[in-house]
């Protein structure tokens, strides 16, 4: 039977309609049309697919729609605001932290989470936050550069 | 040296901002109006006939669209482009299965849900066949044929001598070492999983998205599986997110999704699941290599002696290219008098091996580059020298005839020796503690397959100031797409934002053989600069005329086109270009076409020069090893590359990193574990590759030999980043230990062993 | 990859939530975190029909301590929350120390602590998709009658994984249990199988609910290590829990306990009190380390020998007591 799910999304309010076996992955991206959050393994352990959800970083192929209703969701598509960008992606490309790209939104939202609870790590730190991102291009150094000098 | 405006800078990616804001769009993005979910029905079993397939029950569950197997393809087997071989993959299965993952059979449907049921219930009628999945077992008399058109299970058997014979040449050394080495599998995991989408208009013409690292090639395998010309075929490759070799041919979602879309009448997208990209793409082949190295006491080496059984897996792909270059990864990085090599590729029911980022060099190395240190170690002579001793240098003539053009090897070995306190380190590293160096050649731009290895390139200049740079190079994250901006910018004299790209589309876009053999900086880097420059001289020329000079006299500088030495003598770009219009009606139009000076491969005797360039460099890493736990961490890498001219030195720092990665989890932490034909850990959680905390620290210098060839004398090298990694790693090993590594992935246990049995000889 | 069908509860209080389970008995699942579950539903080894969800149970996220009795543990209460607590981290090192090992930072913001008491075995042959499974028989775990980890085997040997686990037992944790009936508390030690197919107690229509973790005695001391082959994602190949209380003076070992996890279907917990007793240092010797590890019987499973396990137990055996006895001392240094 489908559930009637409130999603509120970079901060506009969904009202959806949706099976409960759908996972927040694939509402984002296939009934949202939010195709910035990516699907690399869909079995919660590359990180391509985190979000934010009330600030905190989870993996949104193994969460349930359903589970997140009413709360508060951040995809890379609400990172920038009013076109101007944020200064961690504004890092991520002075830097040079992307290179394929796929793993970025991912990387970005956990290095936000990171920053916003501890403006300035340590490199340690910093790997820890995203330890839960994998990455197969960049061998993570300019990623940590990124996210440090993004930092106070 | 030269000061350039735009190249040699690390400026930022022209892809980088779509990407940190998820605007970039890569083929699973791709959403199309009554867009079907396709799926693949693989084969369970390593090795059988095919005796019946019965469709019925799945095209009557409703949402099911279509249902395709080997019938509705051409029936025509494929192979890449090469003499020696003979096509041996169908599209789908047309008469046995080789492998477990091989392709059988597809299903469309409205969404994932019923086209995972209706798969279920496709019946396949199977012979089941006896198996072999050790390439020693594959070769002996009586293992299971497992290509028919064959007489054993051996692909290829090349013996290639190159020099001096070997034979004759063991007097003339007063060393002679000899060893085995093994190297396991590695996946390539990249992060996007492979993606196609195929859509047909009504006469008869197929548009097909796909992640692939060649959309010409890609094109050339749907004609000859599809049956249909080529101008038919549309072949468009959104952002790739990753290759490193891993999606040079892989065409079977593409096929699937097209035959499925053909049938049903809409547009089908078929996405990889995580499990098919560990178990039914391709990966790198298992090499086991058996080593003589003859030398003089004086150091110089006379002779290399080889001996390689390569495992290729199910099907062909890349095998025999990257046979044929692991033996002649022996002939290009040290003068020696004479090689000889022995190989076998033979096939296994097990998942098959292609293309990979150090592409059968890397296996060769980390057997030579280990016996490089042992023997320094027989003839005490330090493992840095005796590499300078040796390395090949500019203008040498190699024994496989080739010829080394720009060449920084022995610059690369001074370097990393400098920079890492290699001497110091080497004395005193601390309890279990090594440093370990290796060095390597790598092909830049190798002609493997055609009689060509081309690329071209247009220039359109439109009268908005913006510039339009056509290529048929493909951007997989490498950052070639910044690359060619940054040739066109720096020859027109404008700035990075006034270029934009555009690529890989085969209907648009000029021909390109794809992101292979480090060869797109190198021949699409030099297309794009004969095409600015074509469109640089049509301005320089309607400027001189305006300017009442000729067009010699015209620089192009600062976004303006003026007189060289009297600058306030000239236009702004975009009136120049306007000028180009109004006064000589003409839209500012460059075309640019290269093909390197390379012969091609001649596979019968391996000779020859088949590359653009080489690219040359030397590592240095730092290990530490856990005496408890046997666990081996490596701390830092000091890397120095001959990358001919430094494009994008940010870009360049970027891929070395990157490769380092692979390399680390090729030597220290990857491995497929294959039972049977049936991978058991095919996922991020079983089959470790590097996290963030596993990330050394790296220094990354660049050496800058200048080309005579490349744009502004740039040269491949990314690839050969990942080639010296595991031998120094193996090597420090030793020197922390005392314990040498002769197989990869490194064991925790077999250095436990070994620590235990050298606590128990010195007792 | 898709989920199977089902229909979704989610009650908001524990009474409503046991007799869904009981209504559903063997068809239902129960969601609290997700992080293991979601993965068994799109493997299909399971295909509940209801699944249960925890979210609205706000009572079980909860957190409080009792000067007599100890602290009170939610089940929902997230394992982030674990290692940030100030009380946990100072009191209770290993418990804080398994939780902040656990796979990623996304995995640790949504597993629980009840999640991970419950979380089923693991093994290569059955964590995979369907169409992967069914290119051999079925084995014990999925209902079959051999398994691929030990040939010619008579029993699962899947492993138990869960890295709070060990730390909860040298603990002496309890655990509360509800159900339609009524309810129970049991010591955790009772709760595990040690069977591959099922390894832990937990009784269709039951649910677990609340962690009780007594006061620790004064002058003890607790730490985990975990051994695997990355420093995050992975699951313990190893780990192990140890527990230590010293006398007045804290000098000398009055009482001593460890458990392992990671080595077979369930863990391996060894009062070593008696062996231990008196020691004035944290020092094991070759004799006393065989000794203590006899009843650790490893399997060579997923990628990783017995015989590696075999040999890791003993380095990892004299660091956890080391590290335990450390903050022993830590802890009589800060109350005194």
């Amino acid at each position: 039977m489908k559930q009637k799910v409130k999603l509120i999304v970079n901060e506009q309010e969904y009202e959806l309609f949706i099976e409960p076996h759908k996972t927040l992955l694939d509402v984002l991206r296939d009934d949202l049309g939010l195709t910035g959050t990516k699907k690399g393994c869909d079995s919660g352990q590359c990180g391509a697919c985190t979000v934010l959800v009330d600030g905190e970083p989870i993996l949104s192929c193994i969460t349930l729609a359903c589970e997140v209703d009413g709360r508060k969701i951040q995809t890379i598509e609400g990172v920038a605001k009013d076109g101007e960008l944020h200064p961690l992606q504004k890092a991520f490309l002075q830097y040079g932290a992307v290179q394929c790209g796929f793993c970025t939104p991912g990387m970005i939202l956990s290095g936000l989470a990171l920053l916003e609870n501890n403006p300035s790590p340590t490199i340690e730190e910093i790997k820890k936050g995203i330890s839960g991102n994998l990455c197969r291009c960049t061998g993570y150094l300019k990623i940590i550069e990124a996210i440090q000098r993004a930092g106070k | 040296m030269t000061e350039y405006a735009t190249v040699g800078k690390g400026v930022p990616r022209v892809d980088g901002p779509a990407k940190v804001t998820g605007d970039a769009i890569y083929t699973a993005d791709i959403y199309l109006k009554g867009m079907l979910q396709g799926k693949i029905l693989r084969s369970p079993y390593p090795h059988a006939r095919i005796l019946h397939i019965d469709t019925a029950r799945a095209l009557k569950v409703t949402g099911v669209r279509a249902v395709v197997t080997g019938k509705d393809t051409s029936k025509v087997k494929f192979a890449q482009s090469m003499k020696t071989k003979v096509p041996d993959k169908a599209f789908l299965a047309l008469d046995k299965v080789r492998y477990i993952g091989d392709e059988i059979a597809a299903v469309a449907a409205d969404d994932i849900d019923t086209a995972e049921e209706a798969l279920e219930l496709i019946r396949v009628e199977y012979e089941v066949l006896p198996a072999v999945f050790d390439p020693f077992e594959a070769m002996e008399p009586g293992a299971p044929l497992i290509h028919e058109h064959l007489k054993s299970n051996i692909s290829w058997a090349p013996l290639y001598q190159w020099g001096e014979p070997v034979d004759e040449l063991s007097d003339k050394c007063d060393v002679i070492l000899e060893d085995s080495f093994k190297t396991h599998s590695q996946v390539h995991a990249y992060m996007e999983p492979n993606c196609s989408v195929a859509t047909w208009d009504q006469n008869g013409n197929v548009t097909v998205w796909a992640s692939t690292q060649g959309p010409y090639t890609h094109k050339q395998e749907l004609v000859t599986a599809l049956g249909i010309p080529g101008d038919k075929i549309r072949v468009i490759t959104p952002a790739v997110g990753g290759g490193f070799g891993g999606k040079r041919h892989v065409v079977e979602p593409s096929v699937a999704a097209a035959l499925l879309s053909k049938k049903s009448g809409r547009p089908v997208k078929i996405e990889y699941t995580r499990e098919e990209e560990f178990t039914a793409t391709r990966h790198r082949h298992p090499m086991n290599i058996q080593l003589r190295i003859g030398a003089q006491k004086d150091g110089k080496f006379i002779f290399f002696d080889a001996e390689n059984v390569v495992d290729n897996g199910a099907y062909n792909d890349s095998g025999p290219s990257v046979t044929l270059y692991a033996g002649h990864a022996l002939t290009t990085n040290y003068m020696v008098k004479g090689v000889r090599y022995n190989a076998k590729l033979a096939y296994t029911n097990t998942s098959y091996g292609g293309s990979y980022r150090g592409y059968g060099n890397l296996q060769m190395r980390f057997c030579l580059e280990s016996m490089v240190d042992m023997l320094a170690e027989k003839i005490s002579i330090d493992a840095g020298e005796l590499r300078l001793i040796n390395a090949v240098k500019e203008n040498d003539t190699l024994v496989c005839k080739s010829k080394v053009t720009s060449c920084g090897l022995s610059e690369c070995i001074r370097e990393v020796v400098r920079a890492s306190n290699w001497k110091e380190k080497k004395q005193h590293s601390g309890k279990l503690r090594g440093v370990g160096i290796a060095c390597h050649e790598y092909i830049c731009a190798p002609r493997w397959h055609y009689p060509h290895d081309s690329s071209s390139a247009s220039v359109r200049i439109d009268d908005d100031g913006a510039v339009r740079l056509f290529t048929g190079a493909i951007d997989i994250g490498q950052g070639s797409d910044t690359t060619l901006c940054q040739i066109v910018a720096e020859v027109l004299g404008i700035e990075m934002s006034q270029v934009k790209i555009f690529r890989a589309d085969s209907e648009v876009a000029p021909m390109d053989l794809g992101t292979y053999g480090s060869r797109v900086t190198f021949i699409a880097g030099n297309a794009a600069k004969i095409a600015a420059t074509e469109a640089r001289n049509q301005l320089a020329e309607v400027a001189a005329e305006a300017l009442g000079t000729i067009p010699e006299n015209i620089e192009f500088r600062n976004n303006r086109v003026q007189l060289a030495g009297n600058p306030e003598r000239g236009f702004a770009f975009v009136e120049a270009v306007k000028l180009a219009l109004n006064k000589k009606g003409l839209i500012v139009m460059g075309r640019g076409s290269y093909d390197p000076p390379s012969d091609v491969v001649d596979f019968m005797k391996g000779e020859g020069k088949f590359n653009a360039a080489y690219s040359f460099g030397s590592q240095v890493v730092e290990v530490e090893v856990d005496a408890d736990t046997g666990s081996v961490r490596l701390l830092k890498v000091t890397s120095a590359a001959d990358c001919g001219f430094a494009i994008n030195p940010l870009s360049l720092d970027g891929q070395c990193h990157g490769s380092i990665s692979h390399a680390q989890g090729m030597t220290l932490l990857e491995r497929p574990f294959v039972e049977e034909g049936n991978i058991l850990n095919p996922s991020f959680l079983d089959y470790s590759i590097p996290t963030a905390m596993e990330a050394p620290e790296i220094d990354s210098i660049l050496v800058e030999t200048i080309d005579p060839d490349g744009p502004f004398g740039a040269k491949g090298v990314s690839e050969g980043y990942q080639v010296p990694t595991a031998p120094a790693i193996a090597n420090a090993i030793y020197h922390a230990t005392g314990i040498r590594i002769k197989e990869i992935p490194v064991n925790s246990e077999e250095i436990l062993r070994g620590l235990e049995k050298l606590a128990h000889s010195k007792k | 990859m898709s989920l199977p069908k089902f229909e979704y509860l989610a009650p908001s209080d524990i009474k409503e939530a046991c007799s869904y389970l009981k209504e559903f008995n063997g068809q239902i699942a129960i969601l609290a975190g997700g992080t293991d579950l979601v993965m068994h539903l799109k493997y299909r080894v399971e295909s509940p029909t209801h699944l249960l969800s925890l979210k609205n149970l706000t009572e079980l996220n909860s957190l409080h301590y009792e000067q007599d009795s100890g602290l009170f543990l939610g089940a929902m209460y997230s394992l982030r929350n674990i290692t940030l607590n100030s009380h946990i981290k100072s009191e209770m090192a290993a418990l804080a120390q398994a939780a902040e090992e656990v796979a990623s930072p996304q995995i640790r913001n949504r597993g629980t602590i009840g999640g991970n008491i419950c979380l089923d075995s693991r093994c290569w042959y059955f964590n995979r998709s369907r169409q992967l499974r069914k290119t051999l028989p079925p084995c014990y775990k999925t209902g079959g009658d051999q398994c691929y980890v030990v040939k010619g085997g008579k029993q699962c040997y899947a492993l138990l994984q869960a890295d709070t686990v060990p730390s909860l037992l040298v603990l002496k944790a309890q655990l509360r249990l509800a159900s339609a009936e009524g309810g129970r508390m049991i010591p955790i030690e009772q709760f595990y199988s040690g069977q591959g197919e099922k390894p832990n107690r937990l009784v269709s229509g039951e649910i677990l609910t609340e962690v009780k973790i007594p006061r620790l005695p004064p002058r003890s001391g607790t730490a985990y290590l975990k051994y695997r082959k990355r420093r995050a994602l992975d699951f313990p190949l190893l780990g192990i829990s140890f527990f230590v209380r010293l006398d007045g003076e804290g000098r000398n070992c009055r009482e001593a306990r460890f458990a392992f996890i990671g080595h077979g279907s369930g863990p391996l917990l060894v009062d070593a009190s008696e062996a231990l007793e008196g020691l004035d240092e944290p020092i094991l010797t070759e004799e006393q380390t065989t000794h203590l590890l006899e009843e650790l019987k490893p399997v060579t499973h997923m990628g990783i020998s017995a015989s590696l396990k075999r040999r890791l137990a003993r380095p990892m055996l004299r660091r956890a007591f080391y590290d335990a006895w450390r903050n022993a001392q830590e802890q009589i240094a800060e109350y005194s």
